[in-house]
């Protein structure tokens, strides 16, 4: 399919401008909407993510890929969710952490994983605790993520992590936290359940983490 | 031999008494006001008795470490700031949120503890032409409120104390089109408006460029250092800036602004830029980089500083090193001892080496770590080095 090929082309060279009449088209000729997303969307994004992982590509790619799929998706957003067919793999409320104001990299994890098919609740910066925990209440999620880009807030976490504890809900979920200073050790000291280090990878981990708790 | 000579020598790559020490030399290498007054607290020093902090505003940190605490502490520099410009910023909400020369905004919110760039409120966001860039109201760089009274201030420097005098003036090439277009922006302009970027570039480089000079007319002749190229290339793990960008648009500017610079002064051009920077260093030395900070050794390669050592070692000097993100805010003043003796063993050898922490000493490190740091150094960088 011509097409879905040159959709794959125009998000993976980040060509905003033009993808949503490729998408248009690809409608008309009555390929499904899950179809074009898995098969060119996702596609791209996960082969960006693979070469900015491998140093092939960098920061400015997956920002422009990542713009090239959300236009994508204002076509194609409001017909998946009419889709019952679409493989959902769950909730993912995400947030920064509080006091942080960063996003760059959260907003990434988000295209990533709303490409592999996760419904992503997004909180914004600098969340507080609260609004985590009532959001868990509110959208029964998998995976609650946080993301943290100063060292200084990060110290944040262990308390995002004590309001979901005293809330009763820190069975409902699992937890993933990611950002530049963030390690593998800094995630086993608060027993958060998944860690990654780019965006790609994170949404990689979604998935595994979703499919082992079945 | 007094800090002044000590300095001298470790950046001509030679070895004097000991590895020199800097806490407060620049806004990248100094220390967050509530670590700050924490340190002041712990060594029993009355707040009165210490020069009121005047602040970085952007990132809360102190300028004007008080002399007390660097006799304390043993640092051998102290910083030579530019006044502000006569335009003052713009204000508002209760100074939570200010607007500077270049109309850049930064608001400090409530539970944060620093002011963050508001790319929202970009100043050329909307701006999307050469022509438009021509026409926007650029600082003035011959504002006379910036060099008032600093050829004093240094000739004071210079006569009355024994540090050694860095000044500050700087240049950020590639991300201050991130800051005036906004950060999303400002990358994916980088590879979809070219020939924008480059305009922008050329304007705001050679602004500050032209304030660089002004003030090395005033003052080159007495600074040991000048803290010139600030930016951003690599993040933590990877790359942010593609290489054509790097090779084709930056690389051929430092070079220009470091032939321009060494024309006023003898100081070592101090280039500060975080991340995995281990690719670009030969590059930086062939733009005329002298020193390189702050060392990242949390970010990929930068923590193998005995190889920094062995490939650069005698053609740039290191500046930093001592890991801010785990060792010295997380640990125990005996891991700020094994990492101090670690990187004087690796970075120390031949000179060329200055001890600080890897950027600013944040708010989160306790004033029993930041005194191990400096003890550290006493007991471990005393040349020759045999550890």
């Amino acid at each position: 399919m011509e097409i879905l090929e040159k959709i794959y082309k125009q998000t993976y060279e980040g060509n905003y401008g033009e993808i949503k009449e490729y998408v248009e088209k690809a409608l008309s000729q009555k390929i499904s909407p899950i179809y074009i997303l898995n098969k060119a969307l996702s596609k791209a994004m996960i082969d960006v993510g693979d070469k900015f992982g491998t140093g092939e590509l960098y920061m400015p790619d997956m920002l422009l890929a990542a713009k090239a799929m959300k236009e994508a998706m204002q076509v194609l957003g409001p017909l998946l969710k009419g889709e019952n067919k679409i493989n959902k793999r769950g909730t993912v409320v995400i947030g920064s952490v509080k006091g942080d104001l960063h996003d760059i990299g959260k907003n990434l994890v988000i295209t990533m994983a709303e490409g592999q098919g996760f419904n992503v609740i997004d909180l914004g910066v600098d969340v507080d605790f609260d609004v985590f925990v009532d959001a868990i209440k509110k959208y029964n999620p998998a995976i609650v993520a946080f993301s943290g880009l100063l060292t200084t807030t990060l110290g944040n976490v262990p308390n995002h992590i004590k309001a979901i504890v005293d809330a009763g809900l820190r069975d409902k979920v699992i937890l993933a936290v990611g950002g530049a200073p963030v390690t593998r050790d800094f995630a086993d000291r608060y027993n958060i359940e998944i860690y990654a280090d780019d965006a790609s990878s994170a949404a990689k981990e979604f998935i595994k983490a979703v499919e082992k708790n079945k | 031999m007094n800090s002044r000579q000590r300095v001298k020598k470790a950046l001509n790559h030679e070895e004097p008494d000991r590895v020199p020490k800097d806490m407060g030399s620049s806004n990248a290498t100094t220390i967050h006001i509530d670590a700050y007054m924490n340190l002041v607290k712990y060594l029993g020093i009355k707040n009165k008795d210490i020069e009121i902090p005047v602040l970085d505003r952007i990132q809360q940190v102190v300028l004007n470490p008080d002399d007390k605490i660097l006799k304390i502490l043993g640092v051998d520099f102290k910083p030579l700031y530019m006044g502000a410009p006569d335009k003052s910023p713009n204000e508002w909400d209760n100074k939570n949120i200010f607007s500077d020369e270049w109309g850049i905004v930064c608001e400090k919110r409530k539970n944060c503890y620093y002011f963050d760039l508001v790319s929202s409120m970009a100043p050329l966001k909307d701006i999307n032409t050469i022509e438009g860039l021509k026409k926007y109201k650029w600082p003035d760089p011959d504002d006379e409120g910036r060099y008032r009274g600093i050829r004093e201030k240094a000739k004071q420097l210079y006569t009355e104390t024994d540090y050694a005098i860095v000044g500050a003036s700087q240049i950020s090439i590639i991300c201050w089109p991130w800051f005036l277009r906004g950060f999303e922006t400002g990358l994916i302009d980088m590879i979809t408006k070219r020939e924008y970027t480059e305009e922008l570039i050329d304007i705001s480089t050679n602004i500050f460029l032209k304030i660089a000079i002004n003030f090395l007319k005033e003052c080159g002749d007495f600074l040991d250092v000048l803290v010139v190229y600030e930016d951003d290339y690599d993040g933590q793990s990877f790359p942010i800036i593609p290489p054509v960008i790097w090779s084709e648009v930056i690389l051929p500017r430092m070079k220009n602004a470091s032939e321009q610079l060494k024309k006023y002064t003898r100081a070592k051009l101090f280039n500060h830029s975080c991340g995995n920077v281990y690719k670009r260093i030969n590059d930086l030395i062939d733009a005329g980089v002298d020193i390189l900070n702050p060392i990242q050794v949390a970010a990929g390669n930068m923590g193998d500083t005995k190889k920094l050592k062995k490939e650069f070692g005698d053609k740039i000097t290191f500046w930093g090193g001592i890991d801010t993100q785990r060792v010295l805010n997380l640990g125990s003043p005996d891991d700020i001892r094994r990492e101090v003796k670690k990187r004087i063993q690796d970075l120390g050898p031949n000179g060329g080496y200055v001890v600080a922490a890897v950027h600013n000493i944040q708010r989160d490190v306790s004033p029993q770590n930041i005194i191990a740091l400096f003890e550290a150094v006493n007991e471990f960088g005393g040349y020759p080095i045999n550890l």
